[in-house]
């Protein structure tokens, strides 16, 4: 019997570590893991309350998740290579074009 | 059950934190792996074996293939030192811990935890693809042919991307 607030305190554990990942790093590649991290911490959520209210749809959105990450790296990827033909670099420091 | 829930989600953290910590990018890139296969079994103690066989299929396999793939593609091995000062990294270590204590405060107050403070005594492991598949093609059949239009879109934005002159 695990009780649901471990599962959500575990997902949210998981969501924060994503979002101080996106937060501190400088590498646009570890930011993308990061990102992955906090789409992982929704999935879990998605899952334990599938299973808590005995209701499958939980499974059948965390299936979406799943496409839409995947399609979200293969995209973020193809835009760290471009940048880094560009730029020759992939820190986030280096692309400031547009900043005001 | 429990005791694998706990081991697991043990290891995935430690992973994540790894991740997020580790000097060279190779490592983080394998402890991600680490994490989704970790993730992946705490997916089968909250009996979903279908959604651990895809995040095992999707995740650790095809992902983390790309990123490996990537970052020895761009050879970065090695980060290069931080420009930015101490006071920013801080006040952003602030941020994402403020972030978390206020979902958990958010989450305390919700009534949900009141109601379900035990695992439902019937299990989802039984007939579980069958099941998915019902509500899937059925009740959300609409939002099922969005996401392959979103991965086609996907697919010609990389291809368009990856070309010589962007």
């Amino acid at each position: 019997m695990i009780p649901i607030s471990h599962v959500l305190v575990y997902s949210i554990v998981m969501f924060s570590i994503g979002v101080l990942g996106v937060l501190i790093r400088r590498n646009a590649l570890i930011m993308l893991m990061s990102l992955e991290l906090m789409m992982n911490a929704a999935n879990i959520n998605l899952i334990a309350f599938s299973r808590y209210l005995d209701n499958v749809a939980g499974q059948v959105f965390a299936i979406f998740v799943m496409c839409v990450a995947a399609s979200e790296v293969a995209i973020g990827l193809a835009i760290a290579v471009a940048l880094y033909r560009n730029k020759n670099s992939i820190q986030i420091d280096h692309f400031n074009e547009l900043k005001g | 059950m429990q005791l694998a829930f706990y081991i697991l989600s043990f290891i995935a953290v430690f992973a994540a934190v790894m991740v997020v910590l580790s000097d060279r990018p190779i490592v983080s890139g394998l402890f991600l792996l680490l994490c989704f296969t970790a993730i992946s079994g705490l997916y089968i103690t909250l009996s979903a074996p279908f959604i651990a066989a895809m995040q095992l299929v999707v995740y650790s396999g095809a992902i983390i293939v790309l990123f490996l793939f990537v970052l020895m593609l761009l050879n970065q091995h090695r980060e290069s030192p931080s420009k930015r000062n101490r006071f920013v990294t801080f006040v952003s270590v602030l941020g994402g811990v403020l972030i978390g204590v206020f979902i958990y405060l958010t989450m305390l107050k919700s009534k949900i935890l009141l109601s379900y403070t035990k695992m439902s005594a019937v299990g989802g492991m039984k007939n579980n693809v069958e099941t998915i598949a019902g509500v899937m093609f059925k009740k959300y059949f609409i939002p099922f042919e969005l996401i392959s239009i979103l991965l086609l879109a996907a697919m010609v934005a990389a291809v368009f991307l990856s070309k010589k002159r962007v």
